[in-house]
């Protein structure tokens, strides 16, 4: 057997690959789609404390899953949280890091964190920290005295983007519930 | 202090707090019961010797889970897995030729992706088990060629085909 060295097809034409399901895929898949950043069109900042704000950029209540832009403005902190689910986020600007561990994240950087972690959010940069993240599973969040204050997962960002939606008269992307 | 045991046995509905009760009973899916009945779910014929019992779908996710059931001492040709199974016998043993247990009703397998392997059950009553897999598995003929790769479409297709030929209705219950 050979195995693939290069796309083997360079040919900017759509190519008609076999596949014997697309009547049932068209009719039950809920279908890819792109949700702009650039703008606020697509989804709004949505502030989070006076410092941050979220861009919500995807909400799947079957796994659990939301996908957004965290936006801390300038120096600051997103306190301790523990993790029940997995974590994958990207740095777009700025940097980050965790009083927990020992490395900074810029631009282009992958973080990955997983079930049972607990961490503490930190940006010294001049103008804080864009990450793009792809989450799972609910988040904990503790006061500075480790009393618990409130699980978020999917709901609670969905309720955090369609109370701001409706504070504002914004309506709501259907795109960004898969 | 850690929970040891469940902290309620009120044999009653507890009133759970929910701060987003109203968007989870707008937006949520309700899970489903799909019963023990052809009617909920038919024996779909899989080959002369074997057939599958289709309980979900999940298109997002490339899940489905069924029930396989071999009729009596047969072979389900070598396959590959690009995804996970998980899957517990509950009638008559099966094994696979690539390894060396047999599983019996209550006993628990896990498959990764990457392995390939051929199952076979021996029992003069053949097996049934319950698998719950997520991506692909691709099939191939006793030559090593590929013939076809299953996912959850292919088991939508094969659970659909049968129900319109014999004029079933669909079960919404199966499509998560």
């Amino acid at each position: 057997m050979t195995t693939m060295t290069a796309p083997p097809s360079s040919k900017a034409a759509i190519v008609d690959v076999p596949f014997a399901h697309r009547e049932i895929v068209a009719r039950l898949s809920p279908g890819g789609r792109y949700i702009d950043a650039q703008s606020d069109i697509d989804s709004p900042w949505v502030p989070f404390g006076d410092k941050a704000a979220i861009k919500h950029l995807a909400f799947d209540v079957r796994q659990g899953i939301f996908s957004n832009i965290l936006w801390i403005r300038e120096p600051g902190v997103i306190g301790t949280h523990l993790h029940r689910g997995t974590i994958m986020m990207v740095c777009l600007e700025g940097s980050v890091k965790y009083l927990e561990y020992d490395w900074v994240a810029s631009p282009g950087g992958l973080i990955l964190e997983v079930p049972g972690e607990s961490h503490t959010l930190v940006t010294d940069h001049p103008q804080g920290v864009k990450l793009f993240g792809w989450m799972q599973g609910p988040i904990e969040f503790y006061d500075e005295n480790a009393n618990f204050v409130e699980t978020t997962d999917v709901w609670w960002f969905i309720n955090h983007y369609e109370t701001h939606c409706k504070a504002h008269g914004i309506p709501l992307n259907p795109k960004l519930y898969l | 202090m850690a929970m040891t045991a469940p902290p309620s046995g009120a044999y009653k509905i507890v009133a759970v707090p929910e701060l987003y009760g109203d968007t989870i009973r707008r937006l949520g899916v309700e899970g489903t019961y799909v019963g023990g009945s052809e009617a909920d779910s038919p024996w779909v014929p899989f080959g002369d010797n074997a057939a599958i019992r289709h309980l979900a779908f999940d298109v997002r996710d490339n899940v489905y889970v069924n029930i396989l059931w071999i009729k009596g001492p047969g072979v389900i040709g070598t396959h590959k897995h690009r995804g996970r199974v998980w899957a517990i016998g509950l009638e008559g043993s099966f094994r696979y030729l690539e390894y060396d247990w047999v599983c019996k009703p209550g006993e628990f397998i896990t498959e990764t992706p990457g392995t390939a392997h051929t199952l076979v059950t021996d029992d003069p009553g053949g097996m049934k088990a319950l698998f719950h897999m997520q991506g692909a598995n691709e099939f191939y003929d006793e030559h090593g060629n590929h013939v076809e790769t299953l996912d959850v479409w292919w088991f939508i297709n094969h659970y659909e085909t049968f129900c319109r030929e014999h004029g079933l209705p669909i079960n919404p219950a199966l499509y998560l």
